[in-house]
């Protein structure tokens, strides 16, 4: 799994770590990143998308 | 990388319940939501970024507290203190709303697959605002928003078949800029992102 994340660059990994391992709202994530919540939305969705896709292969 | 489902952003921001998912889909959240947990539950790990760890570790400043909590009760600062972010937020509801204009209200007819866009934006000294967007071929200077009202707000809205539209604000006929306000946004061909507003059918 941390393998999977360090293949992440490093905005969409903060942007994962902050949304579901802080559990932040996007609302927060931006106050607290200093980014839109558009583009903190895009990057946590990229992330998702690439750690389903490497949990897949090693399921 | 092929996009996934997005029911399964939908489920993991709360959006949609989790139960209504297909079996697949609903594994592929539970996946995700294992490695986030353990995640938390392993020590900071040594792969990752400082950044990553300050950005976790920083607590929400006072001042952003004060602006979350500002932004999650609308309807007060709207009517008592009228800022540019109650006017965000506003204009970021209204985008994606689905506007109930009739006849009571005496507003335009719309046919049975139409819907409302409503464009609203902040730009104090402007002399122009024009929308321009998919819905026009990109065609400048042909939607004027209407303003500046004495917050500096423009604003606009356009009947538009139901549908997904890209758009930016032209700004004075040469400053291409695009709605920080909007819900989504996409990459152009040009290095740049446009807005993205959802025009729904308003029911009848």
């Amino acid at each position: 799994m941390e393998r999977a994340l360090a293949q992440l660059s490093p905005e969409k990994r903060e942007a994962f770590v902050l949304k579901h391992v802080e559990g932040l709202s996007y609302q927060e994530m931006a106050a607290v990143t200093g980014e839109r919540i558009p583009t903190l939305k895009m990057r946590v969705h990229r992330a998702r998308e690439a750690l389903l896709h490497v949990l897949e292969d090693h399921a | 990388m092929n996009p996934i489902d997005p029911r399964i952003h939908q489920a993991l921001d709360g959006e949609i319940a989790r139960g209504n998912l297909p079996a697949d889909l609903r594994r592929a959240v539970e996946r995700l939501d294992a490695a986030a947990e353990l995640l938390a539950a392993a020590a900071p790990a040594a792969g990752l970024e400082s950044r990553v760890m300050a950005g976790i570790r920083r607590p929400l400043p006072s001042r952003a507290r004060r602006l979350v909590r500002w932004l999650s009760t609308p309807q007060t600062v709207m009517v008592r203190i009228r800022p540019a972010w109650s006017l965000a937020l506003a204009a970021a509801v209204t985008l994606l709303a689905l506007v109930p204009l009739g006849d009571r209200w005496g507003g335009p007819m719309l046919g049975e697959h139409e819907g409302i866009a409503q464009f609203v934006g902040r730009f104090p000294g402007a002399r122009s605002v024009h929308v321009v967007g998919s819905f026009n071929d990109w065609r400048t200077g042909t939607i004027a928003l209407e303003g500046p009202d004495h917050d500096g707000v423009w604003r606009g809205a356009l009947v538009l078949p139901a549908g997904t539209y890209e758009y930016m604000f032209v700004v004075d006929g040469e400053r291409w800029i695009p709605d920080h306000l909007a819900e989504r946004e996409v990459a152009d061909n040009f290095g740049r992102e446009n807005s993205i507003v959802i025009v729904r059918a308003v029911r009848r």
